[in-house]
């Protein structure tokens, strides 16, 4: 036992009924005190001795005994050096708008100032400052929007810096869908299977997502190989990963994933969903056309009384959500819908977007209006899509469900569609608004800044939403007509907070593209 | 080079984040009004239109600095403070030769004030001040000694009880103690008796924590109970460690150290009401190492004459012991100059920690100390820095993620306090310039 050792056990029950005796060839304690029996002092005064010997030796011998600051010679192996990156960093007061962005409070307004930021700077060829990217990789796990700018302007080093804690950058790995292009599977080499094996779940994700990446059916080779060693919660985690590279080759493992626990097969099902002509979408359609039935133009509906074994290995969840004051049957049947190929409908409508004007019995207008617009969502038929999820059964907040789904040249279409049309009576524009690109093209913005030309019959509250979504999408060069239709009439705050937020973009982008400050400029070799 | 504050030095004056991103929104220059700086002193003022008709008159006093704004704000300085100072710092603030009148009245009342304070203080003490004085001095001495008594029976008491007790009764054994010690007025042991309170309820391995710091408190009772044995330099430090410091008039007196200081790093911490500043610096000449501590009430701003990534060449008057390391600046004879890269001299991991051994031999009770030093930071559990084959880890909760990433896996300087319990990262220096670490922020 060493000297510290048997020193601290007789501290530990004290010298009354321990006697502490000191060696006598300590290398520390001899010559300081004299070997033999001691009492509590003593004992005192060599710990202190020891303690002291121990934190002056730290950096020469590596061996201390206590503290938790021991210095070990060995060089601990880690992910190795990212690539280089040859740009330079954003000029300095641009880079300080950054850190001043990050540094201040979350709120939507500053996170939307920061994705405006990363836009602009995107348009240079520079890269963000380095010590900024733990809070940019932050902001890509809250805001899908800043993910494809974050990982474009942190280049490599980004990626590197991700894959020290992919639980918490686990977005990084899967990235590669977001935007295509841009090379993530590098953080994992995938030709290293004990990644796989030996790893957490966690790694399992990272391992699969990075061979999806490169080729789907290697990863599914890999996990139909561990399939029986894989558990129900693992299986949960690893199945919502492939939902980029999904094909139909899928079908068959993720019939398979039904049969698994809950979590796996609710993220099994709605996988399937994506799949056109899937099975399951199939089984569901069968479901529509035996629920629903026309009894001269009423749309009779015969719900099932019990949750039975096929409704739930679907994935059909039994009890709604607790914000929901609906009945579980009529969940069920909302559900269903949702799932079912809107050619399930042809027997009963023409247009399935026309069903929700139809009396229904029992009143399952609302799950209707939800179904349906889920499943046009789907299907990529976005103007039925949006048309039923701002009818107001379904609603005040699923419009924001819907916008959720459309991709951006759709959102364009629809947006000008409900600005133009029914504009006036239709809330939360401002979804669908945020799905388009940003800068917006030309006739989104006229139809937005038409939208915010005072005049009566709107509610202030929408207007004020549109105005908001404006400040990150409508394009620099409209800031003199915002500026125009202030100075107009009265004030309205929403349109001097809009000016004064397009006054502040201008600013940043003259900050990025300012000439490099002197010590950027030297810091390319 | 004139004296104009970096926006480094603006940012440290902030009181809070919060107040910094305000400011940023009242730096435009519509906003500003009236405004010069000079006026024959080193004054900065300014008038900033806020929601009301009248706008806020801004006074600064450059040199302490100090602030005034008519504004109702609690913050200290206030946002228009703070983006008075930031215009001035890129220069958009135009010098004048008068200031303005409510500045210039600002500047009549205080030097009125500080004055008046400094005639109270500078009066002649007479004999009966001077001898109660000393009767005074005597009787603390007095007092320190039955303390460092009191404690001496108290830790071998509970070398001989035992002291895995000490892990079951929670803070309260330690703070009666303490009190005992706040009476006897040695303020630094009642602070490391605290500290071993602390300790004691660290979680796992905290008896062989505890027994360290019992160890080395007992050779400091030893060593305080032989004051008069101990060489000068020695029983200095142990006076400080007792808590018996000598005044700031009296360190200021002595001989100061000349070189061009580089402020190397800072870092605040909080105790009880107040915030400790310590802003770590190494003489370019001499190598020296010290410490500038600085304190005020929490939410207040701290001096900001300081700040790392530049240097200053100053005269430096250090606190007595065996290893002089707190110093008072004393006087100036350079602006502040931002540092052009990395600090002047930057150690390999184990240089470092042979000069930290030497410290340790000075002072065995040192517990912070500031190397500068070639390595990488390493992500882990726990994080640690190589260096020249040498890994050493940080303490304990530690992840310096923006210094990893500035560092992206490559040796470069890296600015640590080392402390008993791991290391501190203060900054890393990179092509890109320093980047200053959240544990530097406080």
């Amino acid at each position: 036992m060493s000297t510290w050792n048997q020193i601290l056990s007789a501290a530990l029950v004290g010298t009354d009924r321990r006697p502490c005796v000191l060696p006598g060839e300590d290398p520390v304690l001899g010559g300081v005190l004299p070997p033999g029996p001691t009492d509590a002092a003593g004992l005192l005064h060599a710990a202190g001795s020891l303690t002291l010997a121990g934190r002056a030796s730290a950096g020469a011998s590596g061996t201390t005994h206590q503290e938790g600051t021991e210095v070990v010679m060995a060089v601990s192996g880690d992910a190795p050096p990212p690539e280089r990156d040859d740009r330079a960093a954003v000029p300095r007061p641009a880079s300080r708008r950054l850190a001043g962005l990050l540094s201040g409070s979350q709120s939507e307004e500053n996170q939307r100032l920061v994705v405006a930021w990363l836009r602009l700077a995107e348009e240079t060829d520079r890269r963000v400052p380095y010590d900024q990217l733990p809070a940019l990789l932050d902001l890509g796990t809250r805001r899908r929007d800043a993910r494809g700018p974050v990982l474009a302007l942190g280049g490599p080093r980004a990626r590197w810096l991700a894959a020290h804690d992919l639980q918490r950058w686990s977005w990084v790995v899967r990235a590669s869908g977001d935007r295509p292009g841009t090379p993530s599977s590098d953080l994992i080499d995938v030709s290293d299977r004990s990644v796989w094996d030996d790893g957490d779940v966690h790694a399992k994700v990272a391992c699969l997502a990075a061979l999806r990446a490169q080729d789907p059916a290697a990863g599914r080779a890999l996990l139909l190989e561990s399939w029986g060693e894989l558990r129900a919660t693992d299986l949960a985690m690893l199945v919502p990963v492939v939902r980029d590279t999904l094909e139909p080759a899928d079908e068959e493992w993720l019939e398979r994933a039904l049969d698994a626990g809950v979590r796996a097969r609710e993220a099994a099902a709605s996988l399937l969903l994506r799949l056109p002509g899937s099975g399951l979408v199939g089984r569901m359609g069968d479901r529509v056309r035996s629920w629903v039935s026309d009894a001269d133009g009423v749309l009779q509906v015969a719900l099932p009384h019990d949750l039975d074994a096929d409704l739930r290995r679907d994935g059909i969840v039994l009890k709604p959500p607790a914000s929901t004051r609906q009945g579980q049957r009529a969940w069920w049947f909302e559900q269903v819908v949702a799932a079912a190929p809107l050619d399930a409908w042809t027997g009963l409508a023409h247009d399935p977007a026309e069903l929700p004007d139809r009396k229904i019995v029992p009143d399952l207008g609302a799950e209707l209006c939800r179904g349906l617009a889920r499943a046009a969502a789907r299907e990529e038929d976005f103007v039925t899509a949006v048309r039923l999820g701002t009818d107001p059964r379904a609603g005040h907040d699923f419009l924001r469900e819907i916008a959720g789904t459309l991709d951006a040249e759709a959102a364009a279409v629809v947006a000008v569609a409900l600005l133009r049309s029914g504009g006036a009576r239709v809330a939360r524009i401002d979804l669908v608004l945020d799905a388009v690109a940003a800068p917006w093209p030309d006739d989104v913005s006229d139809a937005v800044l038409d939208y915010l030309t005072p005049s009566k019959g709107r509610r202030r509250r929408w207007v004020d939403d549109v105005a908001v979504a404006a400040r990150t999408g409508l394009p620099l060069s409209r800031l003199d007509r915002v500026r125009e239709i202030a100075d107009a009439g009265t004030s309205h705050p929403y349109l001097d907070e809009l000016a004064e937020h397009l006054e502040t973009i201008t600013a940043m982008r003259a900050e990025l593209h300012a000439e490099p400050h002197a010590t950027t400029a030297t810091s390319t070799p | 080079m004139d004296g104009t504050w970096t926006s480094a030095q603006v940012e440290a004056v902030a009181p809070d984040a919060k107040s910094l991103a305000a400011a940023r929104k009242q730096v435009a220059g519509t906003k500003w009004s009236n405004d010069g700086f000079g006026g024959g002193s080193a004054l900065l003022w300014g008038e900033c239109a806020g929601s009301g008709k009248k706008p806020y008159q801004v006074c600064i006093d450059l040199d302490e600095p100090a602030y005034k704004c008519s504004c109702p704000s609690r913050k200290f300085p206030c946002k228009h403070a703070l983006a008075l100072l930031l215009r001035w710092s890129e220069g958009s603030v135009a010098e004048q030769a008068e200031a303005a009148q409510f500045a210039d009245e600002w500047r009549t009342a205080r030097a009125g004030r500080v004055a008046k304070k400094e005639a109270r203080e500078n009066a002649p003490q007479t004999e009966a001040q001077k001898a109660a004085a000393r009767r005074r001095a005597d009787e603390r001495a007095e007092r320190v000694a039955q303390g460092v008594a009191d404690l001496t029976r108290w830790l071998d008491d509970q070398a001989a009880g035992g002291i895995a007790a000490l892990g079951r009764s929670g803070y309260r054994a330690f703070d009666d103690v303490a009190a005992r010690l706040v009476d006897a007025q040695a303020p630094g042991l009642a602070a490391a008796v605290r500290r071993c309170g602390s300790v004691a309820a660290s979680g796992s391995g905290w008896e062989e924590r505890l027994l360290a710091e019992l160890g080395l408190l007992r050779l400091l009772v030893s060593a305080a109970g032989k004051l008069d044995e101990l060489p000068g330099p020695l029983a200095d430090t142990v006076r400080s460690r007792l808590g018996l410091a000598p005044s700031s008039d009296d360190v200021l007196a002595g001989t100061p150290v000349r070189d061009t200081w580089e402020v190397v790093g800072l870092r605040d911490t909080a105790e009880d009401r107040l915030t400790a500043r310590a802003v770590w610096l190494r003489g370019r000449d001499t190598g020296r190492p010290a410490l500038v501590l600085s304190f005020a009430a929490a939410g207040a701003a701290l001096p900001v004459d300081l700040v790392p990534g530049t240097a200053v060449d100053a005269d430096l008057c250090f606190y007595p012991g065996a290893l002089p390391l707190r110093a008072l600046a004393r006087e100036r004879h350079s602006p502040v100059m931002p540092l052009a890269g990395a600090p002047s001299s930057v150690m390999s991991l184990p240089d470092a920690f042979d000069e930290l051994a030497g410290a340790l031999g000075s002072d065995p009770w040192l517990d912070r100390y500031p190397l500068v030093v070639h390595g990488t930071l390493r992500a882990g559990s726990p994080w640690r820095l190589e260096g020249a084959g040498v890994s050493v880890p940080f303490v304990r909760d530690v992840r310096p993620w923006e210094l990893l990433a500035a560092g992206g896996g490559a040796e470069c300087p890296v600015v640590v306090e080392w402390t008993p319990q791991g290391l501190i990262p203060l900054a890393v220096h990179t092509a890109d310039g320093m980047v200053t670490g959240a544990e530097a922020r406080a």
